[in-house]
């Protein structure tokens, strides 16, 4: 799914400015870092509830393009403001992880466990 | 090449930054993706351990041919039972840690997967010496 795609269907509030509207292969739900870290395809879309800035270094270090905060969740400034920095996406969304997950994994985001 | 960083306890929002900046330097150098990434989680595991567990730190990193060489020396706590440490799943993280996305115990077990040998060395009530090497 192409990014603009995404923010579309699941109504993402894109919380970082502008974005390079590029291809989202995977995906991966998690609300643990070290999970995350150890375990996420490279690349992907995360899901999380997690909007403390800890997770921008998680997003740069693995390559997370986009991080989707589910639940409502806002990240803080500092969090906002490192995003950009690193060149990564945040956006919030109403809607739960489970959600987001279908949605996703319908418009042909898959999962691969590393 | 060589560097070192200073590692605080308790510091969460500085925590990342060696691990980040060793990336960069090593895009920059052009090593293969597979082996930033395990350089990449490795570092990031081992300076969060600090930041969470312990009071302060130093984080050594180097690249000699064939080798990425990292030392972490904190003082701290010290680990009492290493094999259970690394055992995935066992944690000692305080609940405000875990409420940041810490605290699965996940990451000993994440350093050993992505390194090519580690050696642990540490006394109780004085600190941990955790050292791994990745060969490139
Ligand atoms: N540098 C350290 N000093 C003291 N204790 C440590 C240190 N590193 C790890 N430990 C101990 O080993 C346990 C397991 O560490 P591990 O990194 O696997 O998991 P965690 O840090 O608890 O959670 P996670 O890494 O998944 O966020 C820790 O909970 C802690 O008790
Ligand atoms: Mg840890």
């Amino acid at each position: 799914m192409k990014i603009s795609e995404i923010i579309e269907k699941i109504k993402l509030n894109i919380l970082t400015g502008d974005y390079e509207d590029s291809e989202v292969i995977f995906g991966y739900v998690s609300d643990m870092l070290s999970d995350v870290m150890g375990h996420a395809p490279s690349e992907s879309a995360l899901i999380t509830i997690l909007a403390h800035e800890n997770v921008i270094a998680v997003a740069m270090l693995r390559d997370i393009s986009i991080i989707i905060l589910v639940n409502n969740r806002k990240p803080d400034q500092k969090t906002i403001e490192k995003a950009v920095e690193e060149g990564i996406i945040i956006g919030s969304t109403e809607l739960s992880a489970f959600e987001v997950s279908g949605i996703l994994y319908n418009g042909g985001v898959s999962g691969k466990y590393e | 090449m060589d560097k070192t960083y200073h590692i605080e306890g308790g510091n969460f929002s500085e925590a990342g930054f060696a691990s980040s900046d060793v990336k960069k330097l090593l895009k920059k150098l052009g090593l293969p993706t597979n082996i930033i990434k395990k350089a990449a989680i490795a570092m990031y595991e081992a300076e969060i351990n600090v930041v969470a567990h312990a009071y302060r730190g130093d984080m050594e990193f180097k690249i000699i041919p064939g080798q990425i060489l990292v030392t972490v020396q904190d003082e701290g706590p010290g680990i009492p039972d290493l094999e259970l440490a690394f055992t995935e799943g066992f944690s000692t993280a305080s609940s405000k840690v875990r409420e940041m996305g810490f605290g699965a115990g996940m990451g000993l077990p994440n350093i050993k997967r992505n390194t090519d040998d580690i050696s642990v060395e540490t006394e109780v009530g004085k600190g941990t010496r955790l050292s791994f090497v990745i060969n490139i």
